[in-house]
């Protein structure tokens, strides 16, 4: 009965690592952090609801597995290696030297933001999740979902839109 | 006309509100030039955000990661599966032209485009689309005329030829195929122009549906003022196609 479970969790991998980066702000941390939450899914997968969303309970896991890890750590926020976030674009095609600068200029900004609204963004506007899907994973209402949202938004566009209209 | 919030402005991004007040938020953008601005900027920055995270998405699953997930010793000694394995993309966001699909609008047009939620099964391209990412953006980018770029479920994207408009910008014409069964397969041909950054805006998309395609060729996608890609490349003062040469030395420049 967990066979299909396993599959399925190898085939949401991309997706838990690339919401472990953005949550994370870095590549190695997330791959960490989705190490960590498969173990633990994985040990108590008769907790898991067949019929609901499996990426949305892993997203949880993971999610819950990060407040954790800030917490014993005591580190507040994420922080990017600068140099890193501006040299690296894992070899995507970001051929040039402003489009790089503009995609480290949001992972910069999206360290930047609080852990809540951070997660917010990420289930949303990166994962597609719907606000009451988002809502589920981070056990809170809604309208917070929505709220955080936005906040987060108005920074990110405050910070992005300099380079933006810069570049054009 | 009343203020609309912030919060209002980023739920109709993500196509959250209800028809009615998507509609609402769609007539109230027409005459705010600074919320339709800062609806703008939103979208920008989901297009960015997306890409700034996806090097996940296009990496082979770290073997720790595979052998925890199917239950192995992390360091044991065992072959990979050789199965690749399935990226499973958001449905909101599964469509052509960014990674996970994300499309970045520009005109109010494309804006409406995205607020919807379901995904239809066919191609939808519209006029003002600004392509940044994705496989249609990788036709656009890499490929020659004649060569498909093939889309992760099967739509697949070919450029047809190459020209400058009368504003020196380079611009293509591809041509789009849905995936599918061939019975009932759409056909959408486009025209997108590059600009700074590598970003690609469709000046015309036209659709052409197999059964109406006697006689009268491209018929225009959404009942709009278009009238076929001739029309679009007479309005953009296209110059002459340009030479397989000519269009591989600026593939190889990366369009510069």
């Amino acid at each position: 009965m967990t066979d299909h479970l396993r599959r399925d969790l190898i085939g949401l991998m991309p997706r838990l690592r690339r919401f472990a980066y953005a949550i994370s702000g870095s590549m190695d941390k997330g791959d960490d952090l989705v190490q960590t939450a498969c173990e633990k899914a994985l040990s108590r997968l008769d907790q898991f609801q067949e019929g609901t969303r499996f990426d949305s309970w892993m997203f949880r896991i993971i999610q819950n597995s990060w407040i954790d890890e800030t917490r014993r750590t005591r580190t507040r926020g994420v922080q990017i290696d600068p140099e890193l976030a501006a040299l690296s674009d894992h070899g995507k095609g970001a051929r040039l030297a402003e489009d790089r600068m503009m995609l480290a200029t949001v992972r910069a900004a999206m360290a930047a933001l609080p852990e809540d609204q951070r997660a917010a963004l990420a289930l949303v506007a990166i994962e597609g999740l719907s606000y009451k899907e988002a809502a589920d994973v981070l056990d809170i209402p809604v309208g917070t979902v929505m709220s955080r949202l936005s906040r987060a938004r108005a920074r990110l566009a405050e910070l992005v839109r300099p380079a933006a209209r810069g570049a054009a | 006309m009343e203020n609309i919030s912030k919060e209002t402005l980023s739920a109709f991004v993500d196509g959250e509100l209800s028809p009615d007040e998507m509609d609402r938020v769609a007539a109230h953008l027409e005459t705010h030039p600074e919320d339709h601005a800062y609806v703008q900027d939103l979208i920008l920055s989901n297009a960015l955000l997306a890409r700034a995270f996806d090097a996940p998405m296009e990496q082979p699953i770290p073997e720790r990661l595979r052998a925890v997930a199917s239950g192995e010793r992390a360091n044991a000694d065992h072959a990979p599966s050789g199965q690749s394995s399935v990226i499973a993309f958001p449905r909101r966001f599964a469509r052509y032209a960014a990674p996970a699909g994300l499309a970045l609008a520009a005109s109010l047009a494309a804006v409406l485009f995205l607020g919807g939620r379901d995904a239809a099964p066919t191609l939808s391209i519209a006029e003002g689309l600004l392509v940044v990412d994705g496989p249609l953006h990788a036709a656009l980018e890499t490929r020659p005329s004649g060569a498909a770029e093939t889309a992760a479920d099967g739509a697949r994207f070919i450029p047809s030829a190459t020209f400058a408009d009368a504003a020196g910008r380079h611009c293509r014409e591809v041509e789009a195929v849905a995936p599918g069964a061939a019975s009932a397969r759409v056909v959408e041909a486009l025209i997108a122009c590059r600009e700074d950054g590598g970003v690609w805006r469709v000046a015309a998309a036209v659709a052409e549906h197999p059964a109406q395609r006697q006689g009268e060729g491209f018929v225009p996608a959404s009942g709009g003022a278009a009238s076929g890609i001739g029309a679009a490349l007479d309005a953009l003062g296209a110059g002459m196609a340009l030479d397989p040469d000519a269009e591989a030395a600026l593939i190889a420049r990366g369009w510069n």
